[in-house]
């Protein structure tokens, strides 16, 4: 992919991860629905995690895909270990939803979710910003 | 070490003689591991989820844990998810 393609796709993802965390933060405050809202979270995150990948000439796809190469660039300092650790952590609430006979989604755990989504996203955000300067809409 | 063995060796260490089963199953590049544990705490179940965030990192595969509280786990069980994992003895 040539870096003007990446350029285009990261931030196409992150246009995307911000209007699904804008949804999931809509969800919660008008209507405390949890399981809706912090599926949007994570889709939110999984987004701007591709865009934050693309930013560095990894094409990851899927879920597991895009937690691996994060955890990749962990393991080489290229990312904060903490920058993973929250959207593994997503991952495990994400886990939790699709075996919903067997756990219960903690109000509290949707909360920090959307939370970190946020956090994660503005991390994103100036991350793409540094590399490709100012991102129009964003 | 293996993955599964580094991953009970972890949990092994963090819950000592509260551990009541811990079993590891692996579907495509993840790895899920079924932790019971007598009064397992909110705050240890999210410290799990901070351990698998650092197994991830150290074993290449996404490592997920499905904590349980052993009271909790003995209403729920027999369902599909769980008996994937063999015969769980508590």
């Amino acid at each position: 992919m040539s870096a003007y393609t990446e350029e285009a796709a990261a931030k196409f993802h992150l246009q995307r991860a911000l209007a699904f965390y804008e949804s999931a933060r809509k969800l919660m405050s008008q209507s405390q629905r949890c399981e809706p809202a912090v599926l949007l979270a994570y889709e939110a995150m999984l987004d701007a995690a591709k865009a934050l990948l693309l930013a560095d000439g990894v094409n990851a796809d899927g879920c597991d895909a895009v937690l691996l190469a994060l955890a990749n660039a962990a393991q080489q300092a290229k990312l904060p270990e903490e920058t993973h650790s929250m959207v593994q952590e997503a991952a495990q609430i994400h886990f939790k939803i699709h075996r919903r006979s067997l756990f219960t989604l903690r109000p509290q755990e949707a909360d920090a979710l959307i939370r970190n989504a946020r956090s994660f996203l503005r991390e994103v955000r100036d991350r793409l910003e540094q590399k490709f300067g100012l991102i129009d809409g964003l | 070490m293996a993955a599964e063995e580094k991953i009970r060796a972890e949990v092994e260490k963090r819950f000592g003689e509260r551990l009541r089963f811990c079993g590891v199953r692996q579907e495509g590049c993840r790895l899920i591991c079924l932790v019971v544990v007598d009064d397992l705490s909110e705050r240890e179940e999210y410290r799990l989820y901070r351990l698998a965030a650092e197994l991830t990192r150290s074993v290449g595969l996404v490592v997920v844990f499905a904590p349980y509280s052993s009271s909790d786990f003995k209403r729920r069980r027999n369902l599909p998810f769980e008996s994937s994992f063999g015969e769980v003895e508590l």
